[in-house]
């Protein structure tokens, strides 16, 4: 009945299988770059440049906005192929596939860092006893669960989510306002000359990524060209959700005091008091949307990773990775042993990252414009 | 005849209707004979004792033998007196007449001329003759031909049109399906008076003969969609079909998910709110429930009312039922994680009163929770089967009594009497029964996940809840359309009930070929209303 | 055979996290403490502790049972509804292992609102006791400190009449202050930022008892960590009204025809600007003030509406109130040596670069300038004309 089912839903007009609808994309865009990065950035974005850390913000964001409208040019090229396809076409089999392999391997091994990050958050917050392997594995089962799916579920997931992962951020920035000491958050260039905040704006640009997983997803999106619209409507909610609440967590605490917090957006969350409602502290509450972000986070991140490997080992059905796959990522996010390693490989890892992308995006623009002269020249 | 023969025949006539509509039968004719015929009859469905076997004769003087064959308990006995026999017998048949014509005409002459009968068919197979019977009608055979009469003489005892158990509203109307098949097709008749309106026949279950109609509006509704229910209804291979719950589930999608993926309601009017959308009904005979496909989850929620009240006041009702639906699924969880893992999140003062509340109690919070659910259960299932006259009192009091004692004897704490009340007051307020189901039962693996993992638990399940639910398909139509994928169209009737003047658009997801619900005058902020 | 492989997986992972809910800890298990008491103790002689004092720390717990909705129980109020707990130890997390060694349940500090520490502890310094506070995960950010003028457990064991639960009294005590804006909003993590930061330090409210009452007795001053001294009532205005933009409630005025009758007027609003310039090798800080206030009652009963009078009155307050807040300001900067106020918030916030070359600051702060221009209005004159 499967197979007749599905013709007959084509017949039906339903869409085809496999496909993305626009808001979903940008849905997912901002869902993966909403996640850990949420909890530590304003301590992180702001170590260099202080008060002056939002220009760097800024302009780290535009870059990276950039370098995402640079990868869907490139993937609509290729509008049926993802880079691990395009990619051994325009090169060849073993400089595409060992690239495939970084970015499948980085995906993974971010999957299991983000797990394990807010795994630690829950373990030093509310689960205090609860041992952090069942933290771990308890988050992987409902991924597992969930990366079963085909695209559509991932994209329709994503669609209904985002508004409870922008939900807390929003909610702790409206908050957070009336709490604000406008002393704190000057001098407004942070005072130390302009070699800071270069600093910062390439430290932020490495933390801002998640949108690469662009690269897998233009294939699927059914209007190809919208892409370029809702890739920038993606990639703009997270950003000013990471300024203004860096912006407001200075604001509140003082640039001193927020290096000090191991989890500043928790304690600002903590320092806003809701009053008349009937719950009070409310960071267990917001501690549930952000198991929503991180979910969605690693999720997408652990969904490319196995379908990157599919389609570079050129297995049939992608959920024959999954099981191989989990004790990988359960591993990896063992692996460290407290969290300053954790925050360590975290850094050098989108370190790592963020280079390798924007290498191999612009390397295989070039080379594919290169093709695309010679073939003129060649007809 | 020996008896192993009667068996056999009879096995080998019944083996030969089949309950699958397209396969060729295997015709047996009528003979010339009325002895034979009779004969025939008799031995198929002559041994029971409530067929009747009327031989009379045709016209005062003719002397053509004729016979009617009924079963009582099916059958009008006035139709069969007035309309049948009393032409047939008073008739004048006189013999010159008679004579004169042909062999052929006599049947023609008998069904033009003499019976006041309101349905009449001529057949020659026994299938017919045998099926006519059975559902009620009368079969008159004439001795020398070899075609028979089957009349609609259908009458019983059949229960008159009230107002639904199930579903009750304060605004609309109160009239209900029946079992009554006829009935059935007639209150969807009454509200769509479209010739466009099709009703299809399908008969089901090799014992039972049930009659299926597939209803749904020509023009209307995608025309694959349609082919595909027919295709799934005619697959179905069964002993018997006693109720639309088994049509139910013998063609839903996922037979696995507690959700159901086909809506079933009593009440004409939803079924045929949704027949215009462009879904499609199937009515079975012997159930007061007609089903509706394909459906999105959003319907399970709706209920007439909010059609027929003013948009905000049904906009109003649907968001709190919304509330309750979430309550009824998460509050015991809740519950649970806040008092056992997060009390920081009570007010101090409330989260005194909870301890000591809870201080006489030698249970943990999550066992007294369980231990009130189940019972909650219990009570509920028991008061389903009471006999009505102390059914409510004994649930009211059951509850009253149950709860107080409890509490006093310092089994639960007494909030979780009221946690438990709440739960089961919202789990009411859900209008459609499956779906309330279904939440009641997912509630206690929520219950479980929050006693493991306190509100992170919670979390996690309702994530798996929520990707079980995106990956449902009703006939093709994702479960949650349209929220996710989200059209912006759609979402005019999902939480709130837009004014009817800004729904213009039948729902995407169900590819009409026919996109607008009604051209009004005006522009589309509503200047102009429609009739 | 591959799904029912991953199928059983699944089965078998399962058990793995059904084993225990570590972390389920029902309500009535955990002991509830609704303020905190930290003092100091002396050491028995002669006992083997190298330390020559302890740390004692005392607990208010909330009774459950006596305050728990009974059918027809009146609640427990005041000593009925908690229990004084105390315990000694070489530092808190020391004495606080020692108070659970004495309890049934275990400490649940989620709900505690006030932090009361002596002055004498307050002297030594009191950020290795609030670090241990806000390094726990539990512990209200929002929770107030106070200060006490003798042992922090005599607070504790004070118990006004109308008390139902002395924490969430003295909570409330505090907060209805902070809204009529005559005490500063100092929470737990506005001290313990200010503690750090460099170019402010923090204050706290300094109570004591009396029999059954709790009164305030002024404001502790800090010096990063330390107490250093205090304000009295009268001070608090001017200092409140100079620091933290609260208009500082009631000020009394003499008459201007008479020396007898006084004037009391009611400040509603108050809009002060600091800012910082630089002057020769100090710096000098420009003070804007403009209050707003209404008249609440007189004693002699003056006639106001001469314009001229009424012009007097408001020049009259605004003289007074200068010259207490002058008072004030150079007691702090003399006297105690602590910026208060936010001075150097202040010169970093506007003149970063002079901040940056700023080596220590405490040393600027004495050399530091003030100048004040403030106007006085009169909104309001009450019933009478």
């Amino acid at each position: 009945m499967n197979s007749v089912s599905v013709v007959k839903e084509m017949m039906m007009g339903m869409k085809e299988h496999g496909k993305l609808t626009e808001r979903q994309f940008a849905g997912i865009i901002a869902n993966t770059m909403l996640g850990a990065g949420t909890l530590v950035m304003p301590r992180t974005l702001t170590s260099s440049a202080g008060t002056g850390s939002w220009i760097a913000i800024l302009i780290g964001g535009g870059l990276s906005l950039f370098v995402l409208m640079i990868i869907i040019k490139l993937g609509l090229r290729f509008p049926e192929e993802t880079i691990i396809e395009y990619g051994v076409r325009l090169t060849n089999k073993w400089i595409g596939g060992i690239i495939s392999f970084l970015l499948c391997t980085y995906w993974l091994m971010i999957s299991a860092l983000v797990i394990r990050i807010f795994a630690s958050m829950l373990n030093s917050t509310i689960l205090l006893n609860t041992p952090i392997e069942v933290i771990i594995i308890a988050m992987l089962l409902t991924i597992t669960y969930f990366v079963r799916g085909d695209v559509e579920i991932i994209g329709r997931i994503n669609e209904l989510y985002f508004i409870f992962v922008i939900f807390p951020i929003i909610y702790a920035i409206f908050l957070g306002v009336k709490e604000i000491h406008p002393i704190r958050l000057l001098p407004v260039t942070g005072g130390q000359g302009i070699t800071p905040i270069l600093f910062a704006t390439i430290s932020s640009f490495f933390s801002f990524l998640g949108y690469e997983i662009v690269f897998l997803l233009i294939p699927s999106i059914t209007t190809k060209k919208l892409a370029y619209n809702y890739g920038i409507k993606g990639i703009t909610s997270p950003l000013f959700a990471y300024i203004c609440l860096t912006f407001i967590s200075v604001g509140i605490f003082g640039i001193e005091e927020l290096q000090t917090l191991t989890w500043p957006t928790l304690e600002l969350v903590k320092v806003t008091p809701f009053p008349g409602l009937l719950f009070e502290r409310l960071e267990s509450f917001f501690i549930s949307f952000w198991v929503i972000a991180i979910f969605t986070t690693s999720g997408n991140l652990y969904y490319s990773s196995i379908l990157g490997f599919t389609q570079l080992f050129k297995i049939k059905e992608h959920k024959t990775l999954i099981f191989p796959l989990l004790p990988v990522i359960y591993l990896l996010a063992v692996y460290p042993e407290n969290i300053y390693k954790v925050f360590k490989y975290m850094n050098l890892l989108s370190i790592f990252a963020a280079i390798l992308i924007v290498t191999v995006t612009f390397f295989y623009y070039i080379i594919a414009i290169i093709r695309e002269k010679k073939g003129d020249e060649d007809s | 005849m020996s008896k192993s023969t009667i068996k056999e025949r009879v096995d080998e006539i019944i083996s030969n209707q089949t309950d699958n509509p397209g396969k060729k039968v295997l015709n047996k004719s009528l003979s010339k004979k009325l002895q034979e015929n009779l004969k025939l009859m008799e031995d198929i469905i002559g041994f029971s004792d409530d067929v009747v076997i009327r031989k009379f004769q045709l016209g005062d003087k003719l002397g053509i033998k004729a016979a009617l064959i009924f079963i009582d308990g099916l059958i009008d006995k006035q139709v069969i007196n007035e309309s049948i026999l009393k032409p047939l017998l008073i008739e004048e048949f006189s013999a010159d007449e008679i004579r004169e014509l042909a062999v052929s005409d006599i049947i023609k002459f008998i069904e033009n001329n003499t019976m006041t009968i309101n349905e009449l068919k001529v057949v020659d197979k026994l299938e017919e003759v045998i099926n006519g019977p059975l559902n009620g009608d009368t079969v008159l055979l004439i001795d020398g031909y070899e075609e028979a009469f089957v009349l609609n003489s259908k009458g019983w005892e059949m229960r008159s049109i009230s107002e639904p158990q199930s579903e009750t509203v304060i605004r609309g109307s109160r009239d209900g399906f029946t079992e009554t098949f006829r009935v059935n097709t007639g209150l969807v008749r009454r509200k769509v008076k479209h010739p466009a309106l099709r009703i299809k026949n399908i008969n089901l279950g090799k014992y039972t003969q049930t009659n299926i109609a597939i209803c749904y509006i020509e023009g209307l509704t995608n025309k694959y969609l349609v082919e595909e229910v027919k295709e799934r209804i005619a697959n179905i291979e069964i002993d018997g079909i006693l109720d639309s719950g088994y049509i139910e589930q013998l063609i839903e999608d996922d037979h696995i998910s507690p959700f159901p993926q086909v809506f079933s309601t009593e009440r004409p009017d939803r079924v045929v709110a949704n027949l215009l959308e462009g879904r499609i009904a199937i009515i079975v005979d012997g159930s007061p429930f007609a089903l509706v496909v394909p459906v999105v989850f959003s319907i399970f929620i709706q209920s007439s009312e909010d059609y027929n009240d003013r948009f905000i006041i049904g906009s109003l009702l649907r968001v709190l039922r919304y509330f309750a639906m979430f309550i009824s699924l998460t509050l015991p969880a809740f519950y649970i994680a806040v008092i056992a893992f997060h009390p920081e999140m009570i007010p101090t003062r409330l989260a005194l009163a909870f301890a000591g509340g809870r201080s006489q109690v030698p249970f943990p919070s999550y066992t007294e929770a369980f231990i009130m659910e189940l019972l909650m259960e219990l009570l509920r299932e028991a008061s389903v089967r009471l006999p009505r006259s102390i059914g409510s009192t004994i649930g009211i009091v059951g509850a009253l009594i149950v709860g107080e004692a409890a509490v006093s004897a310092s089994l639960v704490s007494p909030f979780m009497v009221v946690i438990v009340a709440i739960t089961t007051i919202a789990s009411f307020a859900i209008p459609n029964y499956s779906t309330a189901i279904a939440f009641r039962l997912i509630k206690f693996p929520l219950m479980i996940l929050a006693t493991m993992f306190g509100l992170y638990g919670l979390v996690l399940g309702l994530i798996i809840l929520s990707i079980h639910l995106v990956g449902l398909k009703s006939f093709g139509v994702p479960y949650l359309t349209p929220i996710a994928p989200s059209r912006l169209s759609e979402l005019k009737d999902v939480v709130i009930r837009f004014p009817f003047w800004s729904m213009k658009k039948r729902p995407q997801h169900l590819r009409t070929k026919n996109e607008q619900r009604f051209s009004s005058k005006g522009d589309d902020d509503g200047n102009e209303r429609t009739r | 055979m591959k799904r029912r492989f991953s199928f059983l997986l699944i089965i078998f992972l399962l058990p793995l996290i059904l084993t225990g809910c570590w972390d389920l800890r029902d309500i009535d298990q955990r002991a509830i403490i609704i303020a905190i008491g930290i003092d100091f103790e002396k050491t028995t002689p002669g006992s083997n502790f190298s330390y020559d004092q302890l740390v004692k720390l005392t607990a208010q717990l909330a009774i459950p049972q006596k305050l728990g909705a009974g059918a027809g129980q009146t609640p427990a109020m005041g000593e009925e509804s908690v229990w004084n707990v105390s315990a000694v130890g070489r530092n808190l997390s020391m004495a606080i292992v020692n108070l659970q060694q004495r309890l049934q349940n275990e400490f649940f500090l989620a709900h505690a609102r006030v932090v009361v520490i002596s002055e004498e502890v307050a002297r030594e310094g009191v950020s290795r006791y609030i670090n241990f506070l806000t390094n726990n995960t539990e512990f209200r950010r929002l929770s107030h400190i106070v200060i006490s003028e003798g042992r922090a457990e005599d607070i504790l064991n004070t118990f006004p009449k109308t008390a139902t639960i002395q924490g969430m009294f003295l909570n409330q005590l505090i907060e209805n202050e902070v809204m009529r804006e005559t005490m500063p909003d100092m929470r737990l993590i506005e001290f313990t930022i200010r503690s750090i930061d460099k170019g402010i330090d923090p204050v706290a409210i300094m109570v004591n008892s009396f029999g059954d009452v709790v009164k305030y007795s002024g404001i502790a001053v800090f010096r990063g960590d330390r107490l250093v001294g205090r304000m009295n009532k009268e001070e608090i205005w001017s200092f409140i009204q100079l620091a933290g933009n609260y208009s500082g409630g009631i000020e009394v005025v003499r008459d201007i025809k008479s020396n007898i009758g006084r004037i009391t007027i009611k400040y509603t609003n108050i809009d002060s600007h600091i800012k910082p310039m630089r002057k020769d090798e100090t710096f000098l800080f420009k003070v804007d003030i403009l209050l707003e206030g209404i008249l609440l009652a007189q004693e002699i009963d003056t006639d106001y509406t001469d314009e001229a009078l009424f012009d007097n009155l408001e020049k009259r307050v605004r003289n007074e109130a200068k010259k207490e807040m002058e008072a004030v300001y150079y007691k702090i900067q003399q006297q105690y040596d602590a910026d208060i106020i936010g001075f150097g918030e202040r010169v970093r916030a506007y003149l970063p670069a002079e901040w940056n070359k700023i080596e220590n600051w405490r040393e600027e702060f004495k050399k530091v300038e003030i100048e004040i221009e403030m106007e006085v209005k009169i909104k309001q004159i009450g019933m009478y004309i």
